[in-house]
């Protein structure tokens, strides 16, 4: 080739190397600018349109609202579809770009004089340096290696280790969290108190109050949803639920003042598949207790609506399971312990018992069940071993609390069975009205069952075992203690009084609520001994809490704390 | 055995997630009246394992063709030409994926885990090139590799890394292959595939991160010829050692070398070995003195490097997944932290209990304990073993290659007159000077 | 000479014993059992695991993800109002923007009979942010998850996806078995 020709062609080369180079570079450029704004704008989320939606979600129908939602989320896809494209072409046309600079550069290379490959700029160590040279070098490596280690001797703190289990603390259903740090007598975390024993852990608990004259009451609070509900109580917090049609909702009332501190409702977490249930006139809508361990609030509609909330009531999770097929309405009430979270739901459909996770709401068991009941699950621990025993229509069933397997169950009841089974002493004692009461007794094999009683029955309220005695408060307005392991008769009173609240053990007296608000305290002896009758002026379904020194009484309307 | 009670822990846990996994079907199916019957879900079948084969083939074929570039036609051309194929195909039609280097992981973790099973063609992806190694040199090297290709087509102006600085660095990988293994072995994950810094390209995007590392490499690249394959290739530490022992091996001349230096400067990773002066550096009972010291002192490096082992084990170990979440739990228990983050709150959600996780993470962080003080010894016998290399004086009347770093990428060939003499087919012994 | 080829003996020595180890090493993978060492493996999402974080959609070496919602409509519910399509808190099931959950429309609903729709995936449109999973797993059957698309997959020597996923959800499967669909087994 002619010497001109030849660094004629060689400097176009160049030339043209160097101007595809610069293209390469700003392609690469404009990519990463690209890159970054679709990193920073993330058009499919957009704050604006998310901020929309939720004010469209309390305004449905509202036009002008629609449209502008319609149109953001319409730009925000074309500018994210269209920015990708922009970075898929981009890249190829960049590759493209890149070998044929490359490729001009291997030719204005090949056409220097001279070149016949390429040529390492510097010479290589002369003779012996390279020996003595790379043996600095090696032990270079080595020094700083070592220094590197003894740093990370010297700075490495180890890992903290995961703490070991605290053991349960007894009688709460806390599941002993470091933020739970609440004296066991300020706590009634769920319906029926610990462990849905009914024996509240006080050492005092008011003995006369009249609610209509005002005495004896703290604070009278008017809750804002109706609710058949018991109260429950965390420290200086009250929690009661309730619900209507527009409105499923938990409030959180100051102990001490009995103002409302937050609600936290199902809306919005509800989402779609939510219909109102059709129920009776004395279940409603939130008949369900809620339960707390100290971490967080859950709550449970006849709905079918699980609520989370945490102390402050920001919402943690929620979750439907579905509307419950109940003809009363679903009015089961929740049980959490060692950081599960137990749901009756037996519906006439889907009967089953739910264990989920308390801290994500993720279901960790669910179990078949016989046949719609409306009774609550109780937390039992026999010999080092926790269970959920729960009663249905046809009998009696334990499971275990960690795994849902079923221990044994019990075929000794019958119809609808709405009261919680009770234990004391190794003996559990089960009802209903439609078939009778019975004391099983529970060892580490099957239960034996120990004796039946079909001589008044109770319907709503649970019965009640203390010591070696335990005491129902009948359909037919009776109240009747029997000796707990041979189920014979102590005392028996008629009381022509209906109960749906079930009765409580407090600081050894038996306190008994009417469904109109009368509570009678009871001796708790083998004498039938009215202590005092309390009248509160208002209907009550609800099952009292105490805490130490005061109890808290749900009437139809008002949430009222009594104590001195 | 502790393993074992890990791996059961494992299937425990799995079983127990597995039977908490499905949600309830709210909402039964419903019985169409229409007569509808619903589509089926479509699944594209994935890319056909005998395919794996091809790739398999084309690799052998490629590095035997190499072979016979390197070895018999004595080609740069060629090599080109098989080089810019190789990137193609490995590069930017496989996407990088599975790559011999790679494949170095997965041997690691078939090795430790029971219950991880290597498909064929990828153990053949990891033998074939340390075959070829054995026999002819580092050909995959020289023309196959598409990490090496990539970096290869941007040598420019190649500098000459000074002589220490060269035997500080060609430490690190020693480093990384110990490191990578240790890790892949024990299931914390592939760290040559997780800082592939060149993937980027093959698959036209990556993370900022990736690519601009990948960027810097190859800008590097223009004047420090290969960086990655001499300073941080792992698979490349193996090649290195087999091909020391090759049978046949490129060389820089067809036939006796002249000693006319004009090799001198053809290399740009400087493999190209001078002749040494006559005189020895130093005397001879020096240099047998020191000899012996590091022979003795070889059992006490490699018991620094037990040590140094034993200091970096628990930064090893938290690398695995399960001992980065007790680590977690355990901060998130104790309330130094508030939050959770996705990882914890994926374990809070499965039902494992903290006891659990607790007796996983101590199994792992004792099987670190215990690997990482193999790789620390390993550390210090590869140090122990290149210093006893070091200290011997060999003296050489030729130019030789250094076979364990040479790529066998040829460029050496066209600079020797022999070669030419060679080629022209006259006679090469008159060159003789 | 005489060393020289004492050296060469000793490399020849060295070379086939490495050769020996090699070939060991071989044969001792190819010996162990497992399921995917004729097919290959590939990489598979386990809905059951998967907990919806959304790194699917970011974390995938490819751009949109390999990674999508795939629908068993074996079962489905075939709702009216589906908690994977639209918003919660959606009064009305209309297919506009303010209820339908999709950041990017990818699905698309079809009557079939009162009450009865069928929603279909566009897996061209799809990010694989989990958007709808997260719904349909909270409000409905559980019939909408993510899966490896395999015609999508490169099927990395290491998912870049299971490096980051939360849950362990991503593993390699046997290429024989490539899906892990729910509601079948």
């Amino acid at each position: 080739m002619d010497e001109g020709l030849r660094t004629v062609c060689r400097r176009m080369a160049m030339v043209a190397g160097m101007t595809l180079s610069v293209a390469a570079l700003s392609i690469a450029l404009m990519l990463a600018v690209t890159l970054v704004h679709l990193r920073r704008e993330d058009p499919l989320n957009m704050p604006e349109l998310a901020a929309l939606r939720a004010a469209y979600t309390l305004q449905q129908g509202d036009e002008a609202l629609r449209e502008k939602i319609r149109m953001l989320d319409l730009m925000g896809r074309r500018a994210f579809f269209a920015s990708r494209q922009q970075l898929n072409d981009g890249a190829w046309v960049l590759a493209a770009i890149l070998c044929g600079a490359l490729l001009m550069f291997l030719v204005a290379e090949r056409l220097q004089e001279n070149q016949p490959d390429i040529r390492r700029l510097s010479l290589g160590g002369e003779g012996w340096s390279r020996w003595y040279l790379g043996r600095r070098g090696l032990w270079l490596a080595g020094s700083v290696l070592l220094f590197a280690a003894l740093g990370i001797h010297v700075a490495y703190r180890p890992p903290v280790e995961i703490p070991d289990p605290e053991p349960a603390a007894k009688g709460t259903a806390s599941t002993g969290s470091s933020q739970a740090q609440v004296p066991q007598g300020l706590v009634w975390a769920g319906f029926r108190g610990p462990r849905g024993s009914a024996m509240a852990e006080v050492k005092s608990a008011p003995l006369e109050w009249d609610g209509v004259k005002g005495r004896g009451i703290l604070w009278k609070t008017s809750v804002p949803l109706p609710g058949f509900s018991s109260p429950i109580v965390w420290g200086n917090r009250v929690f009661v639920t309730g619900g209507t049609a527009q409105k499923r909702a938990v409030f959180a009332l100051d102990a001490t003042s009995g103002a409302l501190v937050w609600t936290a409702d199902t809306a919005g977490g509800a989402g779609p598949g939510v219909v109102i249930p059709s129920t009776t006139e004395d279940t409603g809508l939130a008949a369900s207790t809620p339960v707390t361990d100290g971490k967080r609030v859950y709550a449970i509609f006849a709905t079918g609506e699980l609520l989370c909330v945490d102390m402050d009531g920001k919402p943690v999770w929620n979750t439907f399971l579905g509307t419950p097929e109940n003809h009363y309405g679903h009015s089961s009430s929740l049980l959490v312990d060692g950081g599960l979270l137990y749901v009756q739901m037996d519906d006439a459909v889907r009967p089953r018992l739910l264990a989920l996770d308390a801290a994500t709401g993720r279901t960790r068991w669910e179990k078949r069940r016989q046949a719609i009941s409306w009774a609550s699950p109780i937390l039992i621990e026999m010999e080092a071993k926790s269970m959920v025993v729960l009663c249905d229509s046809a009998g009696v069933e334990a499971y275990d609390a960690q795994n849902g397997t079923s221990l044994w169950r019990m075929d000794c009841l019958g119809g609808e069975v709405a009261p919680s089974a009770a234990f004391s002493q190794g003996m559990l004692v089960v009802a209903g009205d439609n078939a009778k009461a019975c004391g099983l007794k529970l060892g580490s094999e099957a239960p034996v069952p120990a004796w039946e009683w079909t001589d008044g029955l109770p319907d709503a309220a649970s019965p009640l075992a203390f010591r070696d005695r335990v005491l129902m408060a009948t359909a037919q307005g009776t109240v009747i203690l029997l000796d707990l392991h041979k189920g014979e008769r102590v005392w028996q009173q008629e009381l022509t009084r209906v109960c749906y609240a079930s009765p409580v053990l407090a600081a050894g007296r038996i306190y008994l609520v009417d469904l109109d608000g009368m509570t009678r305290v009871l001796e708790a002896g083998d004498v039938y001994r009215e202590l005092a009758v309390c009248p509160l002026g208002e209907m009550v379904g609800a099952t009292p809490a105490f805490t130490e020194g005061r109890m808290y009484l749900r009437g139809i309307r008002h949430l009222f704390c009594v104590g001195e | 055995m502790k393993r074992y009670l890990v791996i059961l822990l494992v299937i425990a846990g799995l079983a127990a997630v597995g039977l908490a996994g499905d949600p309830p079907a709210r909402f039964p199916r419903p019985d169409f009246e229409s007569g509808y019957a619903p589509p089926a879900t479509q699944c594209p079948a994935p890319r056909p394992g005998i395919l794996l084969w091809v790739d398999v083939g084309v690799l052998a074929g490629s590095m035997g063709l190499a072979s016979w570039l390197v070895l018999k036609r004595r080609s740069r051309g060629g090599l080109i030409g098989l080089l810019l194929f190789c990137l193609a195909y490995f590069g930017f039609y496989r996407k990088g994926c599975v790559c011999p280097v790679g494949s170095l992981q997965n041997m690691a973790l078939a090795l430790s885990d029971l219950g991880y099973a290597v498909p064929w063609a990828v153990v053949a992806l990891f033998v074939l090139p340390l075959v070829f190694a054995l026999f002819c040199g580092r050909v995959f090297c020289a023309a196959v590799c598409p990490l090496g290709a990539i970096q290869d087509v941007v040598i420019r102006r190649p500098v000459l890394v000074p002589a220490w600085l060269a035997g500080l660095l060609s430490f690190l990988p020693v480093y990384l292959l110990g490191s990578s293994v240790l890790l892949a072995a024990g299931g914390a994950g592939f760290m040559i595939c997780a800082h592939d810094p060149f993937v980027g390209f093959f698959r036209l995007g990556a993370s900022v991160p990736m690519l601009v590392a990948g960027g810097l490499m190859l800008a590097a690249g223009v004047w420090v010829a290969r960086p990655y394959c001499r300073f941080f290739c792992a698979y490349g530490v193996i090649l290195g050692w087999l091909s020391r022992l090759s049978a046949r091996h490129a060389r820089i001349t067809p036939d006796s070398c002249v000693a006319c230096r004009l090799c001198e400067r053809a290399c740009p990773f400087d493999c190209i070995r001078a002749p040494t002066p006559v005189a020895d550096p130093e005397e001879r009972g020096v240099t047998r003195r020191r000899f012996r010291w590091m022979i003795a002192a070889l059992p006490m490096i490699v018991a620094a490097g037990v040590w140094f082992g034993l200091v970096l084990a628990p930064l090893l170990a938290g690398q695995h997944p399960v001992v980065r979440l007790a680590n977690r739990l355990a901060r998130e228990e104790r309330g130094m932290v508030s939050g959770l983050t996705l990882e914890s709150e994926a374990f809070r959600m499965s039902g494992q209990s903290l006891a659990e996780v607790k007796v996983h993470a101590d199994a792992m962080r004792e099987w670190f304990r215990r690997g990482a003080m193999i790789f620390g010894g390993f550390l210090g016998l590869v140090f122990a073993l290149r210093m006893i290399g070091l200290s011997r004086v060999r003296s050489r009347t030729e130019y030789t290659i250094d076979t364990a770093a040479c790529f066998s990428c040829g460029r050496c060939f066209s600079c020797c007159p022999v070669d030419k003499a060679w080629r022209e087919g006259r006679n090469t012994s008159e060159l003789k000077v | 000479m005489k060393g020289e080829s004492r050296r060469d003996f000793l490399k020849k020595a060295a070379r086939w014993s490495v050769l020996a180890l090699l070939g060991g090493v071989a044969f001792r993978m190819a010996g162990k059992p497992g399921a995917g060492r004729r097919s290959g493996m590939v990489w598979q999402i386990d809905p059951a695991k998967c907990i919806q974080c959304g790194r699917c959609e970011t974390s995938c070496v490819r751009t949109p993800s390999a990674v999508k919602c795939v629908h068993s409509y074996d079962i489905c519910g075939f709702c009216n109002l589906c908690g994977g399509y639209h918003q919660p808190g959606a009064k009305d099931t209309g297919t506009g923007a303010e209820n339908q959950l999709c950041p990017t429309d990818a699905i698309r609903r079809r009557f079939v009979e009162e009450p009865y729709f069928q929603y279909d995936i566009v897996e061209d449109l799809c990010i694989g942010c989990a958007k709808c999973v997260k719904g349909c797993a909270a409000f409905g059957n559980g019939s909408l998850f993510l899966q490896v698309r395999h015609d999508r997959c490169w099927n990395c020597n290491e998912c870049s996806i299971a490096r980051v996923c939360p849950s362990g959800a991503i593993s390699r499967v046997p290429s024989g078995r490539p899906y892990r669909l729910r509601g079948q087994g």
